[in-house]
């Protein structure tokens, strides 16, 4: 099961990304700055965008799933069971896993931004999809919850997850990184090698960094232990 | 000073609060009261009960910079000049003046380069930065920030923060996931259920949350 | 052509032209070959549709209910062509600097003001429109005409949502009532003969 990107080049609006390398069975981390296009790739490995050279080819894959960074396009239920439902799960057991128990009656608009996206990223997470691609799922979440979303990726074991984002306080943990930088995507390769290679770790892990430790993974966790030489 | 007396307003309580000049952090949970409270401080809603004073006048009544929660969904104009002159044409400075102002206020935010764009081709992060532009092109005495630094990377919520100290508004409000930011600010407001639970400096509030996800990163020092 | 103005003036003397008659469409074709840069819409399918499908669609129908087709055939393809180049001529702004220019800080602000959101909400409309569509398509396969109602119905109130946003947003940023705005206009070598060009065309057309 794997998604091929082969001489990509992927235009939206006057900007250019190009893009080689295939994505695995695991988690991938695709970080890079602000503008830089992730939000262009995410779309075009989910078949939202046709890359206007090159080829991309997904392979054994039956399902893709794309979570937008803002989840209203994602909402079509009246109330939040009919939401859940229309994702074709099952209402009570989902919501209480998101933190809406009881809440089921609700209408979804009259959430907040930061709940919608909770809501949205536990229906996503909660199908099995073969491929699923984040585009910046972090955002508008708080503290606890972008720490239970770290948690809830660690624990995916099936199918690709390719996790587009800036975030740099929380990360999960990873099986490859890749970075966006001049334009192009750059695939580091796996975990803990790929860490040594990152051109702008987040500063929990350039600080182990710094001190010569590289920590076994990107989590918060994984750069204490190194610096502290404890074992998780 | 802002003061908030015996203010209601939807899921918000607060009966009284001293708020002192300077940067203030608000934190909480999702669905907490921040945005509300954030668009009371900016005379965007008005409260059902109960007054809020800044410096001693209604926010209405004062010179207030917004920048909402989605800023990508308020651009008015197409040109980024224009966005950004729009509080200073609406009232009527005349235009060699906006004009300078306009190149001043993007040359502190670093977006000097976006003048000539039009704001539909901007990626998220740089129609965030044009919005704060916008909201500090009037040079106004509070500035009101709605979880800006979520659509900006590390970096750029550095340079947000640079911009946030250096900017001349008495008072800088905003709603902020990242604890690093409310670290560095001047007082923190952690909100949840509506209510103002913990208020006083970054130290104070970090330690009365510790055990909580609402934690400095660690390693991190003043 | 780069002056705003001189498009609209352009297009309007045009268009009235070649609605009024065969000869004036012809002539109107006539300045799109030499005044403009003669690009169709290649990249983008619904534009081009609609300059070919549409003209054709109406000039069928007029032929089916007896009246002349190929006239209406004409007269339609270039009053669309000559749309279509005004449309691809847009940079951004030109309704708020040609609004300024021609009604003031008062009026003309506002005209400019309310054409620039229009068109603003036009494209946050699409771009809503295409990402709503693809999340629904990956969430329930196939896109019944069931599940796209409430879809649209969400879609409508995210408008009228953020029509109310803007609504806070003018006021919050000091809106009352124009704006003051010395707008400023470009002009290439060849704008003003190709507007007085398009000018005489449009008067040889309508005046008998």
């Amino acid at each position: 099961m794997r998604v091929v990107l082969e001489d990509v080049a992927i235009s939206r609006g006057g900007f250019r990304l190009r893009a080689s390398g295939s994505f695995g069975e695991g988690v991938h981390l695709v970080t890079g700055p602000v503008g830089s296009g992730k939000s262009t790739l995410a779309l075009a490995l989910a078949g939202g965008l046709s890359p206007s050279s090159g080829r991309i080819t997904c392979e054994g894959i039956r399902s893709r799933m794309l979570v937008l960074p803002f989840p209203g396009y994602h909402v079509t239920g009246r109330s939040l069971d009919e939401e859940v439902a229309s994702w074709g799960l099952s209402p009570e057991p989902v919501l209480a896993a998101a933190g809406f128990a009881g809440r089921g009656g609700e209408d979804p608009l009259r959430c907040s931004l930061g709940e919608l996206k909770r809501l949205v990223l536990s229906c996503a997470l909660a199908r099995e999809t073969d491929l699923l691609i984040l585009d910046e799922p972090y955002s508008s979440l708080d503290c606890g919850w972008k720490a239970e979303l770290s948690r809830r990726l660690g624990e995916r074991r099936n199918g690709i997850t390719i996790l587009l984002t800036h975030e740099d306080e929380q990360l999960p943990k990873v099986d490859e990184i890749w970075e966006i930088r001049d334009g192009g995507l750059a695939g580091l390769g796996r975990v803990p090698e790929a860490i040594r290679l990152w051109s702008r770790p987040p500063r929990y892990i350039r600080a182990a960094l710094e001190q010569g430790k590289v920590p076994a993974n990107v989590t918060p966790g994984d750069a204490r232990d190194a610096v502290c030489g404890t074992r998780g | 000073m802002i003061t908030i007396r015996g203010v209601a307003h939807r899921i918000l309580a607060i009966p009284d609060l001293l708020i002192p000049e300077g940067r203030v952090a608000v934190i909480g949970p999702n669905g907490g009261g921040k945005t509300t409270l954030l668009r009371l401080l900016a005379g965007i809603d008005l409260p059902v009960a109960g007054e809020i004073l800044i410096d001693g006048l209604p926010p209405r009544l004062r010179e207030v910079g917004w920048v909402g929660g989605e800023p990508d969904r308020d651009m008015v104009f197409h040109r980024v000049s224009d966005e950004i002159a729009a509080p200073l044409r609406f009232r009527q400075d005349p235009s060699p003046l906006v004009d300078k102002r306009v190149e001043a206020v993007a040359a502190e935010i670093g977006i000097g380069d976006l003048l000539g764009r039009v704001t539909g081709e901007l990626s998220t992060g740089e129609k965030v930065k044009v919005a704060l532009g916008t909201a500090l092109a009037s040079g106004p005495a509070i500035l009101v920030l709605d979880e800006t630094d979520s659509s900006l990377d590390g970096e750029s919520a550095g340079a947000l923060r640079e911009i946030i100290g250096r900017a001349s508004c008495f008072h800088v409000v905003f709603a902020t996931q990242r604890m690093d930011l409310a670290a560095r600010s001047d007082s923190v407001l952690y909100l949840e259920g509506g209510r103002v639970v913990h208020s006083g400096s970054p130290a104070a509030v970090f330690a009365a949350l510790s055990g909580t996800p609402f934690q400095p990163p660690a390693g991190w020092s003043r | 052509m780069r002056d705003p103005r001189l498009i609209l003036l352009s297009t309007v003397a045009l268009s009235a032209a070649a609605f009024v008659s065969i000869p004036g469409a012809l002539l109107a074709l006539g300045w799109w070959l030499i005044a403009t840069p003669r690009r169709l819409p290649h990249d983008r399918w619904r534009p081009a549709l609609g300059l070919v499908v549409f003209p054709l669609a109406t000039a069928a129908l007029a032929t089916l209910s007896g009246g002349d087709g190929l006239s209406y055939l004409l007269r339609l393809s270039a009053i669309l062509l000559v749309a279509s180049w005004a449309y691809s001529e847009r940079k951004g702004g030109e309704l708020l600097d040609v609004g300024s220019w021609a009604l003031g800080n008062g009026a003309g602000f506002e005209l400019g003001l309310v054409g620039e959101m229009a068109v603003q909400s036009l494209d946050v409309l699409d771009r809503d429109l295409s990402m709503l569509l693809l999340a629904l398509r990956q969430k329930s396969g196939r896109v019944t005409f069931r599940a796209l109602i409430p879809a649209l119905a969400i879609l409508v109130r995210r408008e009228l949502d953020r029509a109310r946003d803007l609504g806070d947003v003018l006021a919050v940023r000091g809106y009352r009532y124009g704006g003051s705005l010395c707008p400023r206009f470009d002009r290439g070598p060849w704008d003003v003969p190709a507007a007085v060009l398009a000018v005489g065309i449009a008067l040889a057309a309508l005046v008998p």
